[in-house]
């Protein structure tokens, strides 16, 4: 029972760093445009 | 599915991650190399799910949904100028999940199944928790400065270092007792609580301009509790995942103090930016001389006339959100004939790369941005430096006063070319507390007011010139 409900957390802790760490990268590296943005 | 088929996906995340992190070091792999990292998390996870032995089915599903979720929606609605804080919070949640599936793993084996952790698992138990803890407070309070929802000062009492010290010492002794006997579920709970309030004691004595330092620490942190969270586990690609982060993490965590010229030991016991230490009465005794101040139109007449122009931008710049501003009226001076760079100080801003995503969101060609040694050279032949929101960096008293607190700090040359312009808000010294020289040089001018306002304002000025 504790150990689910911590499991719980731990998993939406974990998930939220995954998918916001990846979305929020993709983010930033779409941003970097090279020389001609014509 | 057979262990030895979970094995093989494990190598494979693994092999995708280094893959991965390989294609993030040039621009324009970059993106696919994320896009190749979340594979292999991909197929890490669903091998995980297929091992799984924790938690049911249905928690997961629930849990992954409400973080994953809240994830999306927060990746894709903070702002730029806010990256170093949604980087802070990702971290602490990092170190949360690890130290949580510890305890869970801990309860799981001692409750449910009335059993004993045994060979390295009680060990990594230990490792697991006190980073995870550190890393989550360690992190919401980095988050806290950077929000300025608390102050950003260090924050220093007597004996500091003291009762650090003591809890350091409580922590081993905790951990020992837990490696000892790993069914006492009381000590695990101690353990946790205490590294929870070491990771708060740890960074509250560190100022808001070593925030970059302490986010590049607290990843490497985040990092080294998954990875021992993989022996708990026993699952390989965490082990992977979670010591390349841990190295990735030390490794940026070394440039950014050689870019400072200090330990990372004085970053983190530092109290850099502190009260004046010592002196007579302890009054801050800064540079004195005339401080010229202009109005874009008197910049616009030296701009135009001007072959080449260095912008450096600094956290002001963020603040402002004076980066599209700034692409303007890059802009209108390249149309002139004159040539734009821009020069980036490896600890600018709040975060490693800081400035570097402001100028790309705003635009700006990445082959522009110019790192330190590179650009250093050329301050000389440059006519006008354009100082937006930066000054610890461009401070040259780091160059000469043996008693600055940023003496010995690689800077910007900036005080070496022809013409520098200075937007500034205000007189106040920056972040670090610290008084600049460069301000009451005969050939710095500076410009009061909004570094976005006084851009634009500026834009206008030389193209009606």
């Amino acid at each position: 029972m504790i150990a689910t409900g911590l499991g719980f957390v731990a998993t939406a802790f974990a998930t939220f760093n995954v998918i916001g760490g990846f979305l929020v990268t993709d983010r930033m590296l779409g941003m970097f445009k090279p020389k001609d943005r014509s | 599915v057979s262990n030895t088929l979970i094995q093989l996906a494990y190598v494979l995340a693994a092999s995708l991650f280094i893959l991965g992190l390989r294609m993030l070091s040039s621009p324009k792999s970059a993106p696919r190399g994320n896009l190749t990292a979340a594979v292999g998390m991909l197929i890490a996870v669903v091998a995980t799910l297929v091992q799984s032995e924790v938690v049911d089915y249905r928690w997961i599903a629930a849990g992954a949904l409400v973080g994953g979720v809240a994830g999306a929606v927060a990746a894709l609605r903070i702002a730029m100028t806010a990256m170093p804080q949604m980087v802070a919070l990702l971290n602490g949640l990092g170190g949360a999940a690890s130290a949580l599936v510890a305890g869970a793993d801990l309860v799981a084996t001692v409750v449910d199944k009335n059993s004993v952790p045994e060979g390295i698992v009680p060990t990594a138990i230990v490792l697991s928790v006190l980073i995870g803890s550190v890393t989550l407070t360690g992190s919401l309070i980095a988050f806290a400065k950077l929000q300025e929802v608390m102050t950003t000062a260090p924050i220093t009492y007597p004996g500091q270092q003291v009762v650090n010290g003591l809890i350091g010492v409580g922590v081993i002794a905790l951990g020992v007792m837990l490696v000892l006997d790993p069914t006492e579920l009381m000590i695990f709970w101690a353990l946790m609580g205490i590294s929870l309030l070491l990771g708060i004691l740890l960074v509250i004595p560190i100022g808001g301009a070593d925030m970059p330092v302490v986010i590049s620490l607290l990843n490497s942190y985040s990092g080294l509790a998954a990875c021992a969270t993989g022996f708990v586990l026993d699952n390989g690609a965490l082990v992977v995942s979670g010591a390349l982060v841990g190295a990735a993490g030390i490794i940026l965590t070394k440039i950014m103090c050689d870019a400072m010229n200090r330990s990372l030991a004085n970053v983190l016991f530092g109290a850099f930016g502190a009260a004046p230490a010592g002196g007579s009465g302890g009054a801050v005794e800064g540079p004195q001389g005339n401080v010229k101040g202009y109005t874009p139109l008197d910049a616009a007449v030296i701009f135009s006339n001007a072959r080449s122009v260095i912008v450096v931008p600094g956290y002001g710049m963020a603040v402002a959100q004076a980066q599209h501003a700034v692409r303007e009226l890059s802009d209108t001076l390249e149309e002139k004939g004159i040539e734009v760079n821009f020069a980036i100080h490896p600890v600018a801003g709040r975060m490693p790369g800081h400035m570097n995503v402001l100028l790309a969101e705003a635009d700006i060609s990445y082959d522009k941005l110019i790192e330190m040694d590179e650009i250093n050279p050329t301050f000389a032949e440059t006519d006008v430096a354009l100082v937006l929101g930066a000054n610890d960096v461009v401070n040259p008293s780091a160059r000469t006063e043996k008693d600055s607190p940023i003496y010995g700090m690689p800077i910007l040359d900036v005080d070496r070319a022809r013409h520098v312009f200075v937007i500034k808000r205000s007189m106040n010294p920056g972040f670090a507390g610290i008084q600049n020289p460069l301000f009451f040089n005969d050939n710095t001018m500076m410009i009061f007011g909004d570094a976005k306002k006084v851009v634009i304002a500026l834009d206008q000025a030389v193209r009606n010139y």
